[in-house]
């Protein structure tokens, strides 16, 4: 695991990288420390990471627009802040999780495995996703969210209005952080369950998925008996 | 105008019983032409409005006066046209301290049956006299003398019943023998006024008139104590003591006029009494003044009544010696001077300027269309609506002030908490905690001196933070250890350079304390830049603090327009140095600035 650790106190900074290397032991590829966002984003632009441990009260920085920026990349993110009135805020926002100061090894040690186990789920889901679009933020609220569609890397998530808008985080990724109403049914595709109105079986062992609006999308062969059974 | 104001005058006349001197000669010369007998309606005889009650069927003849003694001189039937004139149309000018005169005139009913109510009232004769009616004694005040020390001093009013036998129809002859040895002071003249009107309708007339006036000082004087109770018990505030010494001058002012129209006393007196109106008209007009420049706080308060007692001045050397004019005129300045500062008061904001402004103008108004009643009979129901207005300022100012009182304990209270919520801030704790914890572990020497020194931060904040002002040596020391805390959480050597500042100097708790927190989370550190910078400047009655602080700056809403930090110096500010303060900062090479300023007078008062 790739993980950028964002913390303007050095001290601090020194306690977190110690944890996250005794925690993940051989599973840590790399820990990177930045004392501002700024030379955060310049580690961000030369190398992947797959998590962000921010801290939101950094000396001269804007906590919201840190949080609406680091949730809208591709990795998780995983606050790490002494002020714990915030932590319903950056959920909302899609953090996967929120350790607060001082912080035990086991209590960090609990938020990295909400990452690195393949069915972690964020400590309390999103309700909304932060976009990246043409250099600024852009919020969408989960509940506008139909469908999304996985493009590569990348997500694409499909509006009550028909709209499409594209994510940084990967299909697993933002799997990790939405509410559990959204439904894997195929390999490139999460549903929300409550838009579903029918199955349907094509020849060929083919299933699609009939949603309100009249959108069919294909549902895998793995995902199909596990999904039937949640919509009866 | 110029009617009313002559009206004004013989008013005053009137009311003080006695005449002006001077140009006006008080004694026409006889001419034969004025042995013709002129007869004047009672009700043209004076513009005071008692003289409109009176019948106006009843008529009086010229006024004649002849110096000497003469019994025969009460007949009716004496011919005294060769006798000087002392008015036809209005009331007579009598000399004083001139031995021994007769004043003759004639009394007669035009009504149909011509009778003549049966009793008269004498009153403004500063003088002992007999009063003859158709040649027939019938009354007396005092005895009549040629020397001082014969006369036996007479009373100013006299009612006496005229028998239903010289109340008939036709002319009645009436002659007064007199003399008044006793008058002193400035008057020469006694004004003479008689009306006719029985005992019993006198007697009911007295006591009707009674009623205001009483009631009148009696309020007067009821608020005036009131206003020394509140002064002594409640509030002690100058306005109160003043605004109680006007009322008690309004109350004096209506008692004097009072007594002077309805008291029997000795007619020595009037002139005593004439000076006593004019001295409660001049506390009136300087204790109205000095109220409302106490209330508004106007600056350099001696200088402006100065200038009002140099207008009062001019007011007596116009008046002197008799000062007839002066209460009218005093209560005039008086009212101007008010105005004047409500001029100045409108421009520098002061509360109810409006309402002093509206009923001084009212009560002006009523002075320039009546001033003969104003000072008289009208008095207290034209000055009342400003007892009222200026009460009601005050009053109000000390509500407000009250809820002021009441909102700075909470601020006080509230500052207080937020002092003590510094260190208990999350932000705060939670990252000193967490740095604690790994010091701890990597070096716990290092991690006991920050326990020791966030200890010393926290019992420096909990020993201040019920102060409204510190010495700035603690206040340094308190910033020092905050440093020494941030030092052990960042690594880096964050020092403060206080010198050449004044440690004794006077500041309120933890303002430089916030300007660092409000640096470290505004201002992004770096290694080579650690040194807050603290200077002062003493000019004069101003000390000048400038707060450096380093670091590059974010310029965020919350540093440009304050946030909780800039809040709570702002309050702390204010709550120590009320009004007395300034706050300016802005971004420098290198850092941010921070500049306060304290007016050093306050500064010794918050001390105090």
């Amino acid at each position: 695991m790739r993980i950028l650790i964002v913390e303007d106190e050095a001290v601090v900074a020194r306690r977190v990288e110690k944890f996250c290397r005794e925690i993940l032991g051989d599973q840590l590829e790399s820990v990177r420390v930045s004392g501002t966002f700024e030379g955060a984003w310049a580690i961000l632009s030369e190398s992947a990471v797959d998590l962000l441990l921010l801290d939101l009260n950094m000396a001269g920085q804007d906590g919201m627009a840190l949080l609406e920026s680091s949730v809208a990349g591709s990795f998780h993110t995983i606050i790490v802040s002494a002020n714990t009135e915030q932590a319903m805020r950056a959920f909302d926002h899609g953090v996967i999780d929120f350790v607060g100061k001082p912080f035990t090894i086991e209590r960090l040690s609990q938020a990295l495995r909400r990452v690195s186990q393949p069915d972690g789920r964020s400590a309390e889901p999103a309700r909304c996703l932060a976009i990246r679009k043409q250099g600024r933020i852009q919020v969408v609220p989960v509940s506008d969210v139909h469908y999304i569609q996985g493009a590569g890397d990348y997500s694409q998530l499909v509006l009550a209005d028909g709209r499409r808008e594209l994510h940084d985080k990967s299909l697993e990724r933002l799997q990790t952080v939405l509410p559990p109403v959204f439904e894997r049914i195929h390999k490139s595709f999460l549903v929300r369950r409550t838009e579903v109105i029918c199955l349907h079986t094509l020849e060929g062992s083919q299933w699609r998925a009939e949603l309100k609006d009249g959108t069919m999308l294909p549902v895998g062969r793995t995902y199909y008996r596990d999904f039937r059974a949640k919509l009866q | 105008m110029p009617r009313r104001f002559a009206q004004f005058l013989l008013a005053c006349w009137c009311l003080g019983g006695a005449a002006t001197g001077g140009s006006s000669a008080p004694v026409a010369p006889a001419h034969p032409s004025e042995a013709a007998r002129t007869w004047i309606s009672a009700r043209k005889i004076s513009a005071l409005r008692f003289y409109r009650t009176m019948d106006p069927a009843i008529e009086y003849s010229e006024v004649r006066v002849k110096t000497g003694d003469d019994p025969r001189w009460a007949e009716p039937t004496w011919e005294d046209n060769s006798w000087q004139v002392l008015t036809r149309t209005g009331v007579p000018k009598v000399p004083v301290r001139a031995g021994i005169m007769w004043v003759r005139f004639r009394i007669r009913c035009v009504s149909p049956d011509g009778r003549l109510p049966e009793g008269f009232l004498l009153w403004n004769l500063m003088a002992s006299y007999d009063v003859f009616w158709d040649g027939r004694a019938l009354a007396h005040s005092g005895r009549p003398a040629n020397t001082r020390a014969e006369e036996i001093e007479g009373g100013s009013v006299l009612s006496r019943a005229v028998p239903s036998d010289l109340a008939g129809p036709g002319e009645h002859v009436v002659a007064i023998r007199l003399s008044s040895h006793h008058v002193w002071g400035a008057p020469e003249y006694s004004g003479l006024t008689l009306v006719m009107m029985t005992p019993g309708d006198y007697d009911a007339k007295f006591r009707r008139d009674n009623i205001l006036p009483v009631m009148a000082s009696s309020a007067l004087f009821t608020i005036a104590i009131v206003a020394l109770a509140i002064w002594v018990i409640a509030a002690r505030q100058r306005v109160l003591l003043y605004f109680g010494a006007m009322c008690s001058a309004g109350g004096a002012f209506v008692s004097i006029s009072w007594y002077t129209l309805a008291y029997n006393y000795p007619y020595s007196w009037k002139y005593d009494l004439q000076l006593a109106f004019a001295a409660a008209a001049l506390a009136l007009n300087v204790s109205l003044g000095a109220v409302i420049l106490e209330e508004w706080t106007v600056p350099r308060r001696r200088w402006w009544l100065a200038a009002l007692l140099l207008m009062d001045g001019a007011v007596v050397v116009q008046t002197f010696p008799r000062f007839l004019q002066l209460p009218g005129l005093m209560v005039a300045v008086g009212f101007g001077f008010v105005l004047v500062s409500c001029g100045w008061a409108a421009l520098h904001r002061r509360h109810g300027v409006w309402l002093i402004a509206a009923v001084v103008s009212f009560s002006g108004i009523l002075l320039y269309r009546d001033p003969i009643h104003f000072v008289g009979s009208d008095f207290f129901q034209s000055f009342l609506p400003i007892v009222v207005g200026v009460l009601l300022v005050i009053v109000l100012r000390l509500r407000t002030e009250r809820l002021q009182a009441h909102e700075t304990k909470l601020t006080a209270a509230r500052l207080e908490i937020e002092l003590l919520k510094k260190n208990l801030q999350p932000h705060f704790l939670m990252n000193t905690l967490t740095a604690l914890a790994q010091t701890v572990e990597e070096n716990p020497a290092l991690a006991v001196r920050l326990i020791d020194d966030l200890a010393e931060e926290f019992r420096t904040v909990a020993r201040i933070s019920s102060e409204k002002i510190v010495p700035l040596a603690q206040e340094l020391a308190l910033c020092r250890a905050h440093l020494k805390v941030m030092r052990a959480r960042t690594d880096l050597d964050w020092q403060l350079d206080a010198d050449g500042v004044d440690p004794a100097a006077s500041v309120p708790p933890a303002v430089f304390l916030t300007l660092i927190e409000n640096s470290f989370s505004h201002q992004r550190a770096t290694a080579g830049a650690t040194t807050f910078a603290l200077r002062s400047v003493v000019e004069h009655t101003r000390v000048r603090y400038r707060f450096r602080s380093p670091g590059a700056v974010t310029l965020d809403s919350t540093r440009v327009m304050g946030g909780t930090g800039l809040r709570y110096i702002r309050a702390r500010l204010e709550e120590s140095f009320p009004g007395a303060w300034s706050l300016g900062h802005g971004e420098v090479p290198g850092g941010w600035e921070t500049v306060i300023e304290l007016r050093t007078s306050n500064n010794q008062r918050a001390d105090r």
